[in-house]
């Protein structure tokens, strides 16, 4: 297991420098210098160049790589030319709320559609299997800006049940957690559910009941297991992207998170926060992959980790 | 056995929810203002950021304060001299003043303040060009030099804050964690992207604010925005687009406020190159373009320009007249000019205007009609910025603030020192504008501004204006007090609920 982590480590490594480099030179690449907007509006060139030098751009490309690497394996990941601050304090400080809304919205999904769709496959054909279908498709279809706009006007404005918008409590984070969770729960419910109806069709489970196990066993304890290996894998991924940006919905919701953050600091072309965010967030990617490809060993006996 | 306990713990959780939630409301009056963007950070120097003034405003006190309709008040200084020559400014200050931590206001805080202005590299360095030295006469007294005379002083020092001279010195930047201010409301946190919160200052020298608290939510949708202001959540919200404001104009629960800007959508010409640096040209794109169709039609707000000065700064005047479409004048002068077929591009930034994309399809089509081919580029703000301060457009399309009040820091940045490098070439229109910046009576400096909107208007150079944007705000019926200006540096120092 040691050695396993080690080489694991080590990709992750080799991927994060992969992505730094190509996020760097895409960033510098592009139309667009930040020093016109870190000065006041129509300063003289002698300004531009002296704030310029002030945050370090004037240097090579290849140096400013180099002073941001050497920076990372510190454990500094640089200072915003914008919010002048520490980078990882400012996206430490965001990264605790997309936290938070990542694994509601996860929580939220999978309370729902796990048991939806196992309910609709055992029941293939009913009208709850024909109505989780119904949502499904609804969840899928529903772009979160409007689903979100739209339970924010049910919600907060007509009912007054919830606030719009803002971060500090548990009303705070229902309905950001219900938007984005939803196109997720959507495809949760379709995967299980088919997951569920193949199963079921194999010869173990033929077998089993041959044996007398009684059929909730049977559903729950040896069908659904491998129904949830897929489901694992995608909630894995998801989580990722979650984390690296549910820009949408934070924007909607206002709620204080890493997408919102990384937008808008691409477009102000804050170099160094951008890199910063895409580190971490990648970091955080490569590390929930790695959890879950450890998690299937658990659910597959079949499957190693290593030969 | 166990659903008892859940049920408990659950009901003493629920009932402590709610005596908190009781207990948080109270008798403290809070108002929330919002607007879609943030404050840049807490240096009060080192920003040109509106967002950043308004919520200044509160916290710290100015030399003077500039009103609504361009009126100078004494505040921390009480009177003032000018030298003949326009470049010396003596200010008399205000006695018995204290800073939030008990320092004493006085001529060092001035100096310690606005030395910053020369010593360090500032944003709103960009505002003091001139400034040359801080004198300390005797503790309530101040001169200020300059290396040319500037009769826009007044109002950059209402934008220019004071600082507590010891906290500054001992404490250096570090100090702009935790502000200290000297205004009616002191600084309490600011969480980024989040809010800032202030609250009352009862031991403020001059009229206390009223109430408790005020916090300022940085909110960037706009739906989101104007759903706080409906479910309470927020008092004022500013930003309103105008077909929402129309929409709820007749909701009881709120007042829509309409507000002229004294900002402008303008296009510049890159004039030291074909087409544009034959004036025909520039005249006929000027006279194709139909503002008041624009203003009445596709923005649904705000005036059709006529120069320079928007209305309600100081200098406009309704003397000179909006230009009128005149389409067969324009295919004219192009014909005569032989720009027929000439390529131009029309730059603009994205999302920072708006109905950006719209105005500018109307004057593509106005303008493409003279016989020029016309295409229009929208990019993201900092493309847009870099192409324009390196000189590399045809024509852009911006927006320009008087800000403060007044109009001399656009003249200075975009005539005088021609920040954008439209390589415009006249010294009549150079020489007007600098005869306003030295005439320092007030009521003379209005004829001189006057006139050198004239001048330039006469020359179509280097650039033209299209319209004046107006500011509409959401308030709360019984939210009272808030002063909107046209800067959009809104004045919440005496809001009540």
């Amino acid at each position: 297991m040691a050695k396993y982590l080690f080489r694991r480590l080590a990709y992750c490594g080799l991927v994060l420098l992969g992505v730094s480099l190509i996020v760097f030179f895409i960033l510098h690449l592009a139309p667009g210098d930040p020093v016109y907007l870190l000065v006041a509006d129509g300063s003289p060139d002698e300004v531009l160049e002296a704030m310029r030098q002030k945050v370090g751009l004037d240097k090579p490309l290849y140096e400013q790589y180099w002073i941001f690497i050497s920076g990372v394996l510190k454990g500094d990941l640089g200072e915003s030319l914008f919010f002048q601050q520490k980078n990882l304090k400012i996206i430490l400080q965001h990264l605790g709320p997309t936290a938070i809304l990542t694994f509601s919205a996860v929580f939220v999904s999978l309370a729902i559609s796990i048991p939806l769709g196992v309910f609709a496959g055992l029941k293939k054909g009913s009208m709850l299997d024909f109505f989780s279908m119904f949502l499904a498709l609804l969840g899928q279809s529903m772009s979160p800006v409007w689903l979100g706009i739209l339970l924010m006007y049910l919600f907060s404005i007509k009912l007054q049940w919830l606030p719009p918008f803002g971060y500090g409590s548990v009303k705070h984070l229902i309905l950001p957690a219900i938007t984005l969770g939803a196109p997720l729960a959507a495809l949760i419910t379709r995967m299980t559910r088919s997951g569920m109806v193949d199963v079921l069709q194999e010869d173990y489970i033929l077998a089993m009941r041959a044996k007398g196990v009684p059929e909730k066993k049977i559903n729950f304890r040896y069908a659904l297991k491998n129904v949830l290996i897929p489901v694992v894998t995608i909630v894995g991924i998801q989580i990722g992207t979650f984390l690296g940006g549910a820009v949408v919905t934070e924007t909607i919701f206002g709620w204080p998170g890493v997408g919102r953050l990384a937008v808008s600091a691409i477009m102000s072309r804050d170099f160094p926060l951008v890199q910063g965010i895409i580190l971490i967030v990648s970091a955080l990617f490569v590390l929930i992959n790695t959890v879950v490809d450890i998690l299937y060993t658990f659910i597959d006996p079949r499957m190693k980790l290593f030969e | 056995m166990l659903q008892v306990r859940w049920c408990k713990t659950l009901a003493i959780a629920l009932a402590s929810i709610m005596l908190f939630g009781l207990a948080a409301t109270g008798a403290e009056v809070s108002v929330t203002y919002s607007r879609p963007e943030d404050i840049v950070n807490l240096d009060p120097f080192d920003h040109f950021h509106l967002s950043n003034w308004t919520v200044e405003k509160c916290i710290y006190d100015y030399l003077v304060d500039v009103e609504r309709d361009g009126t100078v008040t004494p505040k921390l200084a009480t009177k003032w001299e000018v030298s003949s020559d326009g470049t010396e400014w003596t200010f008399h200050l205000r006695e018995g003043v204290k800073f939030h931590n008990g320092e004493v206001f006085d001529s060092t805080a001035v100096k310690v303040s606005l030395e910053r202005l020369l010593t360090e590299k500032l944003r709103l360095s960009g505002l003091w060009p001139t400034l040359s030295e801080i004198k300390v006469i005797d503790p309530m007294t101040v001169t200020l030099k300059f290396s040319a005379p500037n009769s826009a002083v007044l109002s950059n020092l209402s934008l220019t804050a004071m600082l507590p001279p010891k906290a500054f010195q001992e404490k250096g930047k570090a100090l702009f964690e935790q502000p200290i201010g000297i205004g009616p409301y002191e600084f309490v946190e600011w969480l980024p992207k989040q809010r800032v919160v202030m609250k009352k200052y009862d031991a403020y020298w001059g009229k206390k604010g009223i109430a408790d608290k005020i916090i300022y939510l940085p909110i960037f949708e706009d739906s989101t925005r104007i759903a706080g202001v409906r479910t309470g959540e927020i008092d004022i919200a500013d930003t309103i687009p105008a077909d929402q404001a129309v929409a709820l104009a007749n909701d009881p629960t709120m007042d829509i406020i309409r507000d002229l800007a004294w900002d402008q959508i303008f296009l510049m010409f890159k004039c030291d190159k074909p087409p544009f640096n034959d004036k025909r040209v520039r005249e006929a794109i000027s006279l194709a373009i139909d503002r008041k169709g624009i203003v009445e039609h596709l923005v649904g707000g705000g005036l059709p320009s006529r120069g320079l000065i928007p209305k309600g700064v100081l200098g406009y005047s309704e003397e000179i007249p909006v230009p009128v479409r005149d389409i067969e004048k324009a295919k004219a002068l192009i014909k005569e000019s032989g720009a027929q077929g000439t390529k131009i591009s029309i730059i603009a930034p994205q999302g920072t205007y708006p109905k950006t994309n719209e105005v500018l399809q109307a004057i593509r089509a106005q303008v493409a009609e003279t016989g020029l081919d016309v295409t229009i580029q929208i990019m993201d703000v900092s493309a847009f910025a870099e192409r324009r301060g390196a000189g590399n457009y045809d024509m852009f399309y911006v927006g320009g603030a008087s800000v403060g009040g007044d109009v001399d820091w656009l003249v200075g940045t975009r005539i005088i020192g021609d920040a954008f490098k439209s390589g415009f070439n006249n010294p009549e229109i150079v020489a007007a504008w600098r005869k306003a910046r030295e005439t320092m009576d007030r009521n003379d400096r209005g004829k001189v501004l006057t006139e050198a909107m004239k001048v330039m208007n006469k020359e179509y150079a280097p650039m033209i204006f299209v319209y004046q944007m107006e500011n509409i705000y959401m308030v709360r019926k019984g939210v009272d007090g808030a002063v909107f200006r046209g800067d959009k540096i809104t004045d919440l120092r005496y809001v009540t609920k």
